[in-house]
């Protein structure tokens, strides 16, 4: 071995060795990054010189930097990306629709429905009565005003929804968009470009908090689509998101898909998870539903009184009133009628004007119709507009024990998600995740090699010295 | 052997802090509002039945309202009666002293000009009005139900009938036709009355003493009415007493559904609190182990 081939060796461990303590450096520097891959570097033994039959090692080099990734891992983790994404949305609005109904005040519906049917149980004690008879119409203005406040709340709350999923597409189409720059990136990039692949890793875990997506990374490509099969980034291709209104939803929207100049496809009943999900879920099946229940018992309670009280006969002896305005014939029948509730214009000011007595010949002090609506409150018979049978405070039961059950279910599922999610996080860690430990003794290992080639190459200088010294004197 | 990278007891530690302070905030709610049931999703399948209750209780108030209404209008027709029964107890002494021959003209005079006093009086009562409410004049309230000579009624023969439980509806009327008038075969306390004043004028003591035995049938008449009356204040006292027992029963399973139980709350609050605490201090542990410590 030739005294410089020892300058050479040395050079290229001082080389490798360096290249691993930036490695480490960097793995430390991202320890607390949840995202991040931790790497890992690969040494080679050079191939030997031959000199004079002899076979002489050239040292050490760099031969790759990799990162420490498990496919199976991200994947499970950007599925429960997904479920959690979807389980936040229902828990979050569902958890705000409940706060609608303020009914353990002692001050919601639950209570105006009781005080209303009081306030007939009362006039038909003393149906001659016009401040009993006003009482009437307090009670009946009180449960409409709720019935008007519930309304607007829930239609509100869908808005909201629907508000959330309008912003949430351009940030889905954002997503795409870098993770097809990402991939064309990659491809250019000249090294294995290990901090774009776990950006674009992490974008694919957003991505999967908005909607279900499935991926294949072959190569430096990573094609994503639906897990209905829709591609949203293929090569070159970006799919596109949209919102259009649909008129038949209250004008509410539905997400449209399209992809390489294709017509756009709604796509709102093909996504199976993310957020969108959730939040198509709050505002349609949850609220959406709600709101059809509540509507369902203001036309249910407005039509079982007007056909009670328009068979009444007023102080007047006028029949044929309504208390409660009729709904116009739409369908279904309750459409919006907790919104449209009020008090016929006949009765809304004129406490005579209540028709209480069975028959002209009973008034003032005939009872009969106001007996008959407060008997009303008992009855569980009631014929719902949607075709089911009940009492009015047994369907209000059910609607709250809905809302509910929906809300613990949601909430209850969002933690099991979110348990899943943070198990997988914990894998991830344990596999991906840097040990400041592990990489601080990598260093000084790494730090002890570079030191003792650093003293080889000063040895050899020494020696080198020694040599010219002895051939100049 | 799997490795641990340092971030996961950070981010353990994390997790567990979150979930136990939820946990500790959870806790507290129940012991501030005095309520398990907060929120429909507290207890979903006691919602139902817990606000069904609470409409119960609602409509317990209003029937003991309805009660209370009841009791005035049979207390006053109840003592309006009585006050009618007294009068007809001094007609039928008036009548008999009137079927006397022997009586002067003068005597005769205060007869009779007593008993036309006392039929104004009754008159008077058998008009009795509640507020605006003609007492006996069925469901013809605001028509005065006796009016004229002879006196006619204008009233119905409807009774009021007062809810005053889900179930049980109470008579609070009597029907002034039959009771005054004798309306379904009994006697016209009014004309049995201007017939004594004819008869006791003219000394006619057959008519006379067949006008007393009418005086007796009126005070049946009057008697049954009270009876009737009794009747419904039985009624109303075993509503008020069925109201009350229901009122404690509803009130204990409202109870039940919604009151906190302060002991197992305040224990759990604290066993919550406990674990919070200790999962502070272990995370201030986990992250003081590092090799890092042991160089310095």
């Amino acid at each position: 071995m030739g005294l410089f081939t020892i300058f050479g060796t040395s050079l290229r461990a001082l080389n490798a060795y360096s290249g691993a303590m930036g490695v480490v450096a960097n793995n430390i520097a991202n320890s607390s990054n949840e995202n991040y891959s931790r790497q890992r570097v690969e040494f080679e033994t050079l191939p030997p010189d031959n000199i004079g039959g002899f076979e002489t090692g050239r040292g050490i080099s760099l031969a790759s930097i990799s990162q420490i990734v498990n496919g199976v891992i991200e994947q499970r983790l950007n599925e429960s990306t997904q479920d959690l994404g979807e389980d936040e949305a229902k828990a979050e609005y569902l958890s705000s629709i409940e706060n609608i109904f303020n009914e353990v005040s002692g001050n919601g519906l639950s209570d105006s429905i009781a005080q209303f049917f009081n306030s007939w149980t009362a006039a038909s004690a003393e149906p001659e009565n016009l401040t009993v008879r006003q009482n009437v119409l307090n009670a009946a203005t009180n449960m409409i005003d709720i019935f008007h406040t519930y309304s607007a709340a829930l239609a509100n709350a869908r808005t909201s929804v629907d508000l959330e999923i309008k912003n949430a597409i351009p940030e889905v189409n954002n997503v795409l968009t870098q993770i097809a720059d990402l991939n064309q990136k990659i491809v250019d990039s000249e090294t294995d470009a290990l901090s774009l692949r776990d950006e674009r890793r992490r974008l694919i875990n957003e991505l999967g908090e908005y909607i279900d997506v499935t991926y294949l990374e072959s190569g430096d490509q990573m094609q994503v689509y639906t897990t209905s099969g829709l591609p949203l980034v293929n090569n070159s291709n970006v799919a596109t998101l949209s919102t259009v209104v649909d008129v038949t939803n209250d004008n509410l929207v539905d997400i449209y898909y399209s992809i390489g100049g294709s017509a756009a496809a709604d796509i709102s009943d093909q996504i199976q998870s993310g957020r969108l999900k959730g939040l198509i879920a709050a505002r349609d099946t949850h609220a959406g539903a709600y709101q059809n229940r509540l509507d369902d018992l203001a036309y249910t309670v407005a039509t079982q009184i007007n056909t009670q009280h328009s068979a009444g006969y007023n102080l007047s002896g006028n029949t044929g009133i309504n208390f409660f305005t009729a709904f116009a014939v739409v369908a279904p029948v309750y459409s919006d009628a907790a919104r449209l509730i009020s008090l016929d214009a006949t009765v809304s000011t004129t406490p005579s004007a209540l028709a209480l007595s069975s028959n002209a010949a009973d008034i003032p002090g005939g009872n009969g119709v106001a007996l008959n609506i407060a008997a009303l409150y008992d009855s569980t018979s009631i014929a719902f507009g949607a075709g089911t049978t009940n009492s009015f405070m047994g369907h209000w039961g059910d609607l709250l024990a809905t809302v509910g059950n929906d809300t613990a279910l949601a909430q209850s599922n969002l933690d099991f998600t979110q348990s899943v999610l943070d198990q997988i996080n914990l894998e991830r860690t344990q596999e991906s995740g840097v040990n400041v430990d592990e990489e601080q003794i990598n260093l000084i290992k790494f730090q002890a090699a570079y030191e003792a080639s650093g003293r080889m190459i000063k040895i050899a200088d020494s020696i080198l010295e020694t040599l010219i010294n002895a051939l100049v004197s | 052997m799997p490795r641990v990278g340092t971030a996961y007891n950070i981010l353990l530690a994390k997790q567990h802090m979150e979930k136990n302070r939820l946990a500790h905030t959870k806790a507290l709610e129940p012991l501030a509002t005095g309520r398990v049931i907060n929120r429909p999703s507290d207890e979903p399948s006691r919602i139902a039945e817990y606000f069904r209750q609470m409409g119960e209780v609602t409509r317990i108030e209003q029937f003991d309202l309805n009660v209370s209404t009841a009791r005035t209008r049979v207390n006053v027709t109840d003592s309006t009666l009585s006050s009618i029964g007294e009068l007809l107890n001094e007609v039928y002494e008036l009548a008999l002293q009137g079927n006397d021959q022997t009586l002067t003209p003068e005597e005769l005079s205060y007869l009779t000009s007593r008993l036309t006093d006392l039929k104004a009086d009754i008159t008077d009562l058998a008009n009795t009005k509640l507020g605006n409410i003609y007492v006996f004049s069925g469901y013809k309230s605001s028509t005065q139900p006796f009016t004229g000579t002879p006196t006619v009624f204008n009233g119905d023969s409807n009774t009021i009938n007062v809810k005053v439980t889900s179930t049980k509806q109470v008579r609070v009327s009597i029907d002034g036709d039959e009771t005054f008038m004798g309306g379904g075969g009994g006697v016209d306390i009014f004309d049995t009355i201007d017939d004594l004043v004819t008869s006791i004028q003219a000394r006619d003591e057959v008519a006379v003493g067949s006008l007393i035995t009418d005086v007796l049938q009126a005070q049946d008449q009057i008697n049954t009415a009270r009876a009737t009356m009794a009747n419904s204040t039985k009624g109303l006292d075993t509503a008020e007493n069925t109201l009350a027992e229901l009122n404690v029963q509803i009130s204990e399973r409202v109870s039940v559904l919604s009151d906190v139980d302060v002991a197992t709350a305040t224990a759990d609050l604290g066993f919550k609190e406990f674990t919070l605490k200790s999962s502070l201090a272990v995370a201030r542990r986990v992250m003081e182990v590092q090799l890092q410590s042991f160089f310095e």
